[in-house]
């Protein structure tokens, strides 16, 4: 990767949400808590969601990441907080797909579509998707 | 180290490189380039197989290299040297092949937290099957070897003792004489990790009597895919096969099977000919060295980058300056995450390594996450530095801005 791309690629949306992270702080006491780990490279973060009925009253992660995953992940809080559970499987699996093919045609938010530009970097695909998979994955097996 | 650099075709293909990724595998001398190049062209041909003269040759050549692994070592028994895949394969070669009928349920085996994966999971797998225990020695701050809680970890229920001689993200180099004087006062024999140290460190066994020692082809210059492993005679008679297969048998019938010793009783399958004779040309190149030379520039950019670094604001360098240190310096910055780090100095040609280098334990032990390791080698040289430390503090303005 080169200079220019680095910094395309750490944009504004990025450096924002790493340095200042979206309900950033371990909240013990929520009704889900989903680890998001990468064991190839150490990333882990928790997510602890409170629920109300089938909505996500409220969205929180803790742990130790790379910018770009700490910045999804502060991503991925924002957009699920307030939102129930069709929803939310629809957003990830969305973000997903476009992270897959690399085309940000189905996203809506323009900064997820800055995220799934993020596809084009070698190697650092699973950093933007490390929470949203983990999110996925365990609302599709709670639906098992 | 003048012009040594030109010996690496790595650097003729990449003239702006700056490679600071020895620890995981250094780049390949063009002697062994050359060798391997003629091998294919012109030698091509399996071991212990044909009679004619292609695979009589190879043969031929193939043993010359033991031969030459154990002079490296200072032994004049060329059948203490066993090829495997790699250290890992080594180690596991120990642990499955040798130590695994000794062991009865209350033996324990020592390691350090210092320990790669490689040899500190093959021993605590083999522990938890044998019910036995893994002792695991401790550091002090500084990162060095507790040596006095390590003696007292050892006891006549020690049935093996794995350490490594240089840790490969501290740099610690281990006082392996003293720890094998320690664990051979108990009876328990000791395996080396020298993945770090064997291209450049004396490693005689003459004078440091150790009984396993493991090493990779790929971190003294040479091609991957081979790996050293050193029996003491005195075990070489318990060493059994590992992976079963042919090459490796004196006779078979339907219902019987005789087993040649070690060191033919590891060959099974078609061997890495082609690798080996590239280790024989590598044990070459590091035999043409000055040595202990090629050890001072090491340490001097280590000591170097360390005190550049910690001019650094908000960086923390894992390990103290007392301890001894050998090329490879790790650290944290504040704020930034490794890979990160990594990602930016790539983009100044900077190949660092960022993550756990398949430490967790120490990582657990010092408390961080994750790290940056900078690891020099013989080709580095001081004004790489410089270019390292410039891109870290314009990392830091471009981060901070
Ligand atoms: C100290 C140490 N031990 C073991 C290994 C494993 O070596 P290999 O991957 O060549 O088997 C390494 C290399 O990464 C190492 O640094």
């Amino acid at each position: 990767m080169k200079k220019d791309e680095f910094k395309k690629l750490y944009n504004q949306e990025v450096l924002k949400r790493n340095k200042k992270p979206y309900n950033f702080d371990a909240d013990e006491e929520a009704d889900v808590v989903i680890e998001a780990y990468n064991p190839l490279c150490g990333d882990k973060f928790n997510l602890y969601l409170n629920k109300e009925d089938s909505d996500i009253k409220s969205a929180h992660f803790h742990g130790f990441g790379c910018a770009l995953s700490k910045a999804s992940t502060s991503l991925l809080m924002e957009l699920i907080e307030g939102r129930n559970k069709t929803e939310k499987v629809e957003k990830c699996h969305t973000y997903l797909e476009a992270e897959d093919s690399g085309s940000s045609k189905r996203l809506q938010n323009e900064v997820q579509k800055v995220f799934a530009e993020m596809k084009n970097f070698e190697g650092r695909v699973d950093c933007v998707t490390l929470s949203w998979k983990a999110l996925y994955d365990k609302m599709k097996n709670d639906e098992d | 180290m003048k012009n040594i650099k030109d010996r690496f075709p790595i650097f003729k293909s990449h003239p702006d490189l700056i490679y600071l990724d020895n620890a995981a595998t250094t780049q390949r001398v063009d002697k062994v380039d050359d060798l391997l190049d003629e091998f294919n062209r012109k030698d091509n041909a399996t071991i212990h197989r044909g009679v004619y003269e292609l695979s009589a040759k190879a043969t031929a050549r193939y043993e010359q290299v033991r031969s030459k692994v154990a002079g490296f070592l200072g032994s004049d028994n060329p059948n203490t040297i066993a090829f495997t895949k790699g250290t890992t394969e080594s180690i596991n070669v120990v642990a499955h092949s040798f130590i695994k009928k000794r062991l009865r349920a209350g033996d324990n085996i020592v390691v350090t937290v210092m320990e790669h994966h490689a040899n500190f999971v093959p021993w605590q797998a083999l522990c938890k099957e044998m019910g036995c225990e893994l002792r695991v020695a401790s550091l002090t701050p500084e990162g060095s070897i507790d040596t006095l809680a390590f003696e007292r970890l050892v006891d006549k229920k020690t049935k093996m003792v794995a350490i490594t001689h240089i840790s490969n993200v501290l740099g610690t180099i281990n006082p392996i004489e003293q720890l094998i004087e320690t664990a051979h006062a108990q009876g328990a024999p000791v395996l080396v990790d020298a993945a770090q140290g064997a291209a450049l460190y004396d490693l005689d066994v003459t004078k440091l009597n150790y009984d396993f020692l493991a090493f990779s082809a790929h971190k003294l210059f040479g091609p991957f895919g081979v790996g050293i492993l050193y029996v003491n005679p005195e075990y070489m008679g318990d060493m059994q096969p590992y992976t079963l297969g042919g090459g490796i048998i004196q006779s078979v019938s339907a219902n019987e099977v005789t087993f040649q010793s070690y060191p033919f009783n590891l060959d099974a399958g078609t061997p890495n000919v082609s690798g080996v004779l590239g280790l024989g040309a590598a044990i070459d190149f590091l035999n043409e060295l000055n040595r202990a030379e090629c050890i001072s520039h090491t340490h001097e950019l280590a000591n170097r980058c360390v005190v550049e670094l910690a001019r650094v604001k908000g960086i923390r360098i894992l390990g103290g300056t007392q301890m001894q240190r050998s090329g490879i310096v790790s650290f944290a910055l504040e704020n930034i995450h490794p890979h990160d780090v990594s990602s930016y100095l790539n983009g100044d040609g900077i190949a660092v390594r960022a993550g756990l280098h398949c430490a967790q334990p120490l990582h657990y032990f010092m408390k961080e996450p994750s790290t940056i390791r900078i690891s020099f080698s013989i080709y580095n040289a001081d004004n790489e530095i410089d270019i390292l430390i410039d891109s870290i503090k314009s990392l830091k303005k471009f981060w901070e801005q």
